[in-house]
């Protein structure tokens, strides 16, 4: 009898015992953790993690609708590109292409939230490295590298929701965040464009000068990279001296490639890539890529062409009028290769999208150095040294041997025709239309389907800022862009 | 020839593991003592409880040929993934119910959870609830009033915590696998909010319930208020911070409304039983505090929460029809002068210029009932169930898909398109069809806002069960033969939709509620 209670006893202190080491009270029973996240406290905490972030901003970049998106939107917003609104097309770029995105377009929505998500990164590197565990010069390379980035964005971020630098610098642009923004922080308001090509350009030089010269993966930002993005930047400024120095020093080190590379070097980096973005068979990119939109055989979405007036734009001896051939299949023999119009324009080969979906985006090649030196040179007036510039990419083309005879504004025109034949595909026709104050007139095409003609300055030039910011953001509330 | 998904890759696999796991460790002490005519329960708790979610993924490609699934037969191993997440509870509880001599009734609880999903200093909340009952029918002053069986008032309050949000809802993360050109990448996934706590739910009800008539007559009158404080929303933030959404604490709303039920029992006979049961609710909604001024429902951006407000009120686009001359659609905005708002309204054909104003009434209905009808005749059965609903407002966003007015070239339209404008002068509200429309007609907007008023009968069901003496000769114990209609007829002020919609208002993309007619036969041995 005795035996039995003393048993009972001991259960009930038995069991006791295991609701103590169980339960609350512990003070930690409460605290989790997950396995697939990390604690943002912990992200600056060592230099392995440090790396990794960086790492993580440049994939936030890979977005499928983010970068991609925004290439493909300024081809299809200007003249020379158009879309097929087919069925397989599945809608895609329509509102671009016919400038009738509202504020509620998902596609300008993530332009604009992918932009704050790599500000909001590249912040976080700002805010945390100065006290991060790490040596003075790694705390520098970061630094440089996250303001790079961060530069980078503000310079798409500019150009598609605020009137042109050479419109008005004085109007209204992005807000500038310098620092990380929390959710119970004031929400900050539009800065003048002005002020946002100023703080552009402060990130820029500090990066210029601080990343070392180590860092020339082509996949990452790099000294070269970096006064690439200054020249263009200063290009749309009319820095025109600026604009030319940047260029020259950008392209030093990356020599144009060969004529034959016009026809495959654009999956896989050539000696004159600068900048581009890496995409590797395990990132999943799938269908939503630039070489997918611009594939001619159906492998991808294949619904982007070109007007017959840019591809008469072309001499039969240029070289890049190749990236028109098209052969009868993608299995069919090179010899059958063939200019093909479907009676809406003509279809496009310049990039590859049939040997495999994972193919590197180029973002920055040095040609457009060449003629961002020739545009600058020849609006200071130094025509000579334009000339130079410009034969260097029509002597690889095929088309000259010897320096244009143009001069003054036609010199200008060749060259931004130049640009055009050499750069479309890669994301610059729109904004070169608007840098230079031309609006965008498709009036008498015969290939596009949708006819609009905006002067410089127009409204329906501006990208709304997406409802969804408005409504969460009261500063910016009455900031829209007008005419939306 | 080999064909469908993965094709390409020669065969695309995937094998996956998903364990939950609960764990819940209870101990309760009750205690029941009785005396004279006190009657006591007493109960105390501890709870602590585990959940876990352990979860393994991997997918390769290329199979060497056909029927081979394992994954080791694939030459190219893809995508791998797997995680491990848990949610922790610790609670403390207790219960007292006392009565005395049946008649009057008490009843108190007190409880403190804590819960790992939210902040470090927020994890334990306190809810309590008292409740209490008289059971006036007993007194004795009533003992003699033979045509009432009972009357009975009863008042409770409670509150009870929900932390029904993500796991690691409080914390500030950076999520792994964000990899780039070879290399492992972290990057900012979601904010931290330390100040995430319990949202609080309160009950008030207070009801008299009462039978007459030796049950003849029946029902119950009740109030109720279902408040909540603190309610855990997917807050929308400015994207300038890197995310669009922080779970938070936002607001604080009551639903409140009175119910009436009622019973009745007509008939009753030896071959004849009719019951007839009634009921109706309103409803309405109110919000009392925010912690910012205004927020449109990320979720649904039709609705927008402000204070003194509803979050079931429309917040839309309104429509203005179709402007004569040329047939484009119109829509309401406010006039701007010089960057000051006029107070005046004009109208515009750019539907994302348009203002949105929240005038146009609730998704919620404000009356909502049944009406509840049971025969029996000799061996027949048959019972009518209807349910009704009044007030609401509800958004036709499929009708509105068909009715783009050419926009989607080879879509679906509605036959409605025929009365869209076609000359200068004719009047009618379904704008010009034209061959990749870009007007935006069918936007969201008030054009697609309905009453969603209606009725429905639910279920018609007639039985007809066999004499007991009958079967026994088969051996069977049962058998009813039966009838039943499902969603048989419907009235509605708005032709289309299901007028049962979510709460939302919305036309979701679930299947409607079906006609469904069954003819069965039940059988016991």
């Amino acid at each position: 009898m005795k035996n039995i209670k003393i048993y009972k006893t001991t259960f009930y202190i038995g069991s006791l015992l295991l609701l103590v080491n169980l339960t609350g009270c512990k003070k930690d029973f409460l605290e989790v953790s997950p396995t697939q996240q990390i604690n943002s406290k912990e992200t600056f905490s060592s230099l392995a993690k440090i790396q990794a972030a960086m790492t993580g901003i440049y994939d936030l970049t890979t977005f499928s609708g983010y970068t991609n998106n925004m290439i493909l939107s300024a081809d299809v917003k200007g003249n020379d590109v158009l879309i097929v609104s087919g069925a397989s097309n599945y809608n895609r770029f329509v509102a671009q292409y016919q400038f009738i995105e509202t504020s509620s377009n998902s596609d300008v929505g993530a332009w604009w939230e992918y932009s704050g998500k790599v500000i909001a990164n590249a912040n976080q590197f700002v805010a945390n490295i100065p006290t991060a565990p790490i040596t003075d010069a790694q705390k520098t390379e970061f630094l440089a590298e996250a303001r790079a980035l961060r530069a980078y964005t503000y310079f798409w971020l500019i150009r598609w929701f605020a009137q042109p630098y050479s419109v008005n610098p004085d109007a209204l642009g992005v807000p500038i965040v310098k620092a990380p923004l929390g959710p119970n922080d004031p929400t900050p308001g539009r800065d003048k464009v002005k002020d946002v090509y100023a703080f552009i350009i402060d990130d820029l030089k500090y990066a210029e000068i601080n990343l070392p010269a180590k860092n020339t993966n082509v996949y990452r930002m790099s000294t070269a990279a970096i006064q690439g993005i200054l020249a263009r930047v200063y290009l749309n400024m009319g820095n025109w001296a600026e604009a030319s120095r940047y260029a020259k020093l950008a392209r030093a080190g990356k020599s144009l490639s060969s004529a034959a590379a016009l026809l495959t070097g654009f999956n896989t980096p050539t000696t004159e890539w600068i900048y581009g973005i890496s995409v590797r068979t395990d990132d999943n990119q799938g269908f939503l890529a630039v070489s997918s939109f611009y594939d001619p055989y159906n492998s991808g979405y294949s619904s982007f062409r070109v007007t017959d007036d840019f591809f008469n734009s072309f001499a039969a001896n240029d070289e890049r009028k190749k990236q028109f051939l098209v052969k009868s299949s993608i299995t069919a023999d090179p010899s059958t290769g063939a200019y093909r119009r479907r009676g809406e324009g003509y279809l496009i080969n310049k990039f590859d999208f049939t040997t495999t979906t994972a193919n590197n985006q180029v973002l920055m090649r040095s040609a457009e150095m060449y003629l961002i030196e020739a545009e600058a040179e020849a609006r200071l007036g130094n025509e000579p040294a334009a000339k130079q510039a410009l034969l260097a990419i029509q002597q690889r083309a095929g088309v000259a041997t010897a320096v244009s005879a143009n001069t003054g504004n036609a010199l200008i025109e060749e060259i931004l025709l130049e640009r055009n034949k050499e750069l479309y595909g890669e994301g610059h026709k729109f904004f070169d239309l608007l840098r230079t104050n031309k609006g965008v007139n498709r009036t008498g095409s015969t290939v596009h389907w949708k006819i609009v003609n905006f002067p410089s300055g127009d409204n329906r030039l501006v990208s709304p800022i997406p409802q969804s910011e408005l409504d969460a953001n009261p500063v910016l509330k009455p900031q829209q862009n007008p005419g939306y | 020839m080999e064909h469908g998904d993965g094709f390409s890759v020669k065969g695309r696999g995937y094998r996956y593991s998903k364990e939950d796991v609960t764990v819940t460790f209870q101990n309760t002490l009750t205690y029941n003592k009785s005396f004279n005519l006190h009657s006591f329960n007493v109960l105390l708790g501890q709870e602590a409880y585990r959940t876990k979610q352990d979860y393994t993924y991997a997918q390769a490609t290329g199979f060497p040929f056909p029927g081979t699934s394992e994954l080791i037969a694939a030459s190219t191993p893809n995508t791998t993934q797997s995680y491990y997440t848990q949610k922790r509870l610790s609670s403390y509880f207790s219960r007292l119910e006392y009565n005395y001599d049946t008649k009057y009734y008490l009843s108190a609880s007190l409880r403190r959870d804590g819960s790992s999903v939210f902040g470090a200093d927020h994890k334990y909340g306190t809810f309590y609830s008292v409740g209490g009952a008289w059971r006036i029918g007993r007194e004795d002053f009533l003992k003699n009033v033979t045509w009432l069986d009972e009357l009975k008032l009863r008042g409770s309050y409670g509150t009870s915590g929900n932390d029904r949000i993500e796991r690691y809802a409080s914390q500030g993360l950076y999520s792994l696998g964000k990899n780039y050109d070879g290399q492992s990448g972290i990057n900012y996934f979601q904010l931290p909010n330390p100040d995430l706590r319990w949202e609080e739910n309160s009950t008030l009800d207070l009801g008299l319930e009462f039978a007459l008539f030796k049950g003849k007559l029946s029902g119950e009158v009740s109030y109720y208020k279902r408040g909540s404080k603190g309610i855990l929303f997917s807050q929308p933030v400015s994207q300038l911070t890197g995310f669009r959404n922080l779970t938070t604490n936002l607001a604080s709303m009551d639903n409140y409304g009175v119910e009436v039920l009622l019973n009745a029992n007509p008939v009753k006979t030896k071959d004849f039983d009719w019951n007839i049961s009634f009921n109706i609710t309103s409803n309405k909604n109110k919000i009392n505090k925010m912690t910012q001024a205004e927020v449109i429902d990320a979720d649904d951006a039709t609705k927008r929460w402000t204070v003194g407000g509803s979050r079931y009120d429309w917040y839309l686009r309104e429509y203005a029809g179709v402007d004569q001359a040329d047939g484009r659609p119109m829509w309401y905005m406010d006039e701007v002068v010089n960057g000051q708002a006029t107070g005046n309204r004009i109208t515009t054909k750019t539907w994302s210029t348009a203002t949105r104003y929240n005038n146009f009434g609730s998704a919620l209905p404000k009356f909502t009932g049944g009406f509840n009808n049971n025969f029996k005749y000799q061996q027949f059965d048959l019972s009518v169930y209807t349910y009704f609903s009044t007030g609401g407002k509800i958004y036709d966003t499929l009708y509105g898909n068909l009715m783009h007015g050419g926009a989607n070239v080879g879509k679906q339209l509605s036959v409605d398109n025929f009365n869209s404008w076609q000359k200068p002068g004719d009047v009618t509200d379904v704008p010009r069809f034209v061959i990749a429309n870009t007007d935006l007609g069918n936007n969201q907007s008030t054009r697609f806002l309905y009453d969603g008023s209606f009725m429905r009968v639910k279920n018609i069901t007639l039985g007809y069960t066999l004499k007991k003496n009958w079967l026994e000769t088969i051996h069977l114990s049962t058998l009813r033969l039966y009838l039943t209609a499902e969603n048989p007829f419907t009235l509605a002020k708005h032709k289309g939709m299901d007028p049962e919609s979510a709460l939302t208002g919305l036309t979701n993309n679930d299947i409607p509620n079906v006609k469904t007619f069954t003819l069965g036969l039940n059988v016991g041995f």
